[in-house]
């Protein structure tokens, strides 16, 4: 496994973000800023990854919140960062629920500086499923609320669905 | 064969089509020998095309006869059309070559009729030897017309009416598509597909995906975030399913993967532009047993 060519290309992809991620604390010197910029970059990330994975998966429109949970958890974060994290927490609407990550690629071998204490490290991540389920019609809100980085046992994304995009629906979806 | 009195044919043109096409091929994509061999021999003119399809030994005797067009690649794809969300056209791609230009010397007076309609020259009457009514003219002299103008700014008509510019050799065709006109059939487009969602009995039907003519058929996918692709195909082309499939693939890849290229423009992406082409290829060369559409 050591040495393996998968390991040596998570690995680097760990070194990138890292890198991203450690240059842009230098730029803008100020947590929240780094944190809006990296959900920035993961919203641009996900509105073209999502047409990837849908060519590549074959999964076809889903009809509520929990199917689109299943299939991110169990088919978009397998076929992209190779991890399959569980959906926990429903609210009583349906409406929200929390992927729990066990581990989490990106932050592979990081710890974080006292200095750092509000930074959310992967926040790219939520800009990468906002971005993406903008594309198929939905608004919705993600957001860290554990994170190993910080002390916290497991790292929990919690997903909240706002509403329908109504304007521009794909011929045939209204 | 005589050729009427005043029309004299040039040297024969490579791109003459075997006497009875039913497609498009025009021997560039052939990858079969069998129909190399038979476009080589009509450059020596009309009678020895019988010669060389007589000629094939390599084959038994059934496929001697017009079937043999088929086996030299005569599956084709025509063109494909990617639309944005809001209809507007972002590529497109002709992938046929024109199979019934011609191209001849006149000398005066012309014995076609010719009038002007909407912003091309076209024959009105006077069918003969290929030119039919409502080919449009492409090129005088070898230099291409740019709607009613000729080349050097004259007009068509006017050039064609004076005895002292003859004779001229003046190439017919059907016009092909402008880039205003594919960019407005392609918004036209995108608004049918609509209608086909919205005149189904059942709820949540999807729009148009196939538009079937006698000599072509339009194929359509749209993705799940409202992007169109449509392939034009010859009707007897299979597996164009899964290339509209591939066709995703290779957007996904080479355009959006390009961080230059912005979501909802034209796409100008090389990489994208090859790959395509050579999808393309695969397709056609896979041709009517290809995998299952």
């Amino acid at each position: 496994m050591l040495g393996s060519p998968d390991r040596r290309n998570s690995e680097l992809f760990t070194l990138t973000y890292g890198a991203l991620v450690t240059q842009l604390c230098k730029d803008y010197e100020n947590d929240e800023d780094v944190n809006k910029q990296l959900d920035k970059m993961g919203y641009n990330i996900g509105v073209r990854l999502i047409e990837d994975f849908l060519a590549r998966s074959n999964v076809g429109r889903c009809h509520d919140f929990r199917e689109t949970a299943d299939v991110i958890a169990k088919i978009a974060f397998k076929m992209y960062l190779g991890i399959t994290p569980s959906i926990t927490n429903w609210s009583p609407g349906g409406d929200e629920f929390s992927l729990i990550l066990e581990n989490n690629p990106l932050v592979d071998f990081v710890e974080l500086p006292d200095n750092h204490s509000s930074l959310i490290y992967s926040n790219l991540l939520c800009g990468v499923l906002r971005g993406a389920l903008e594309m198929v019609q939905m608004a919705v809100d993600v957001k860290f609320v554990q994170d190993t980085l910080k002390g916290d046992s497991v790292t929990e994304i919690r997903m909240k669905f706002i509403r329908r995009i109504e304007d521009n629906l794909p011929a045939g979806e209204e | 064969m005589r050729e009427g009195g005043s029309a004299q044919p040039l040297a024969p043109t490579p791109r003459r089509p075997p006497p009875a096409p039913r497609s498009p091929c025009c021997g560039c994509c052939c990858s079969q020998d069998v129909g190399r061999e038979r476009k080589l021999r009509t450059r020596d003119g009309r009678k020895t095309l019988r010669r060389g399809a007589g000629a094939v030994t390599s084959l038994p005797p059934s496929d001697a006869t017009t079937s043999l067009p088929r086996a030299g690649g005569a599956m084709a794809i025509f063109s494909v059309y990617v639309v944005n969300k809001a209809g507007g056209l972002i590529y497109q791609l002709d992938h046929y070559a024109p199979r019934s230009d011609t191209e001849k010397t006149f000398s005066y007076p012309l014995d076609l009729v010719l009038r002007p309609r909407d912003e091309r020259v076209v024959v009105a009457f006077g069918q003969r030897d290929g030119i039919r009514v409502g080919h449009a003219v492409l090129a005088i002299n070898g230099a291409e017309v740019n709607g009613r103008l000729t080349a050097d700014g004259k007009d068509v008509l006017e050039f064609l009416s004076n005895p002292a510019n003859y004779p001229v050799s003046i190439r017919f065709g059907r016009h092909r598509l402008s880039s205003n006109e594919k960019l407005m059939l392609a918004s036209m487009f995108h608004s049918l597909f609509a209608i086909g969602s919205q005149l189904s009995p059942e709820v949540g039907s999807s729009g148009i995906e196939m538009l079937e003519t006698d000599t072509f058929k339009l194929h359509c996918f749209q993705t799940l975030t409202g992007i169109k692709f449509v392939v034009l195909a010859d009707p007897r082309q299979a597996g164009i399913d899964a290339l509209l499939r591939k066709i995703y693939e290779i957007y996904s890849d080479f355009a959006l993967k390009n961080p230059f290229y912005s979501l909802e423009m034209p796409i100008r992406c090389e990489l994208f532009d090859q790959n395509l082409k050579l999808a393309l290829e695969v397709a056609e060369k896979a041709g009517p047993f290809g995998p299952g559409s």
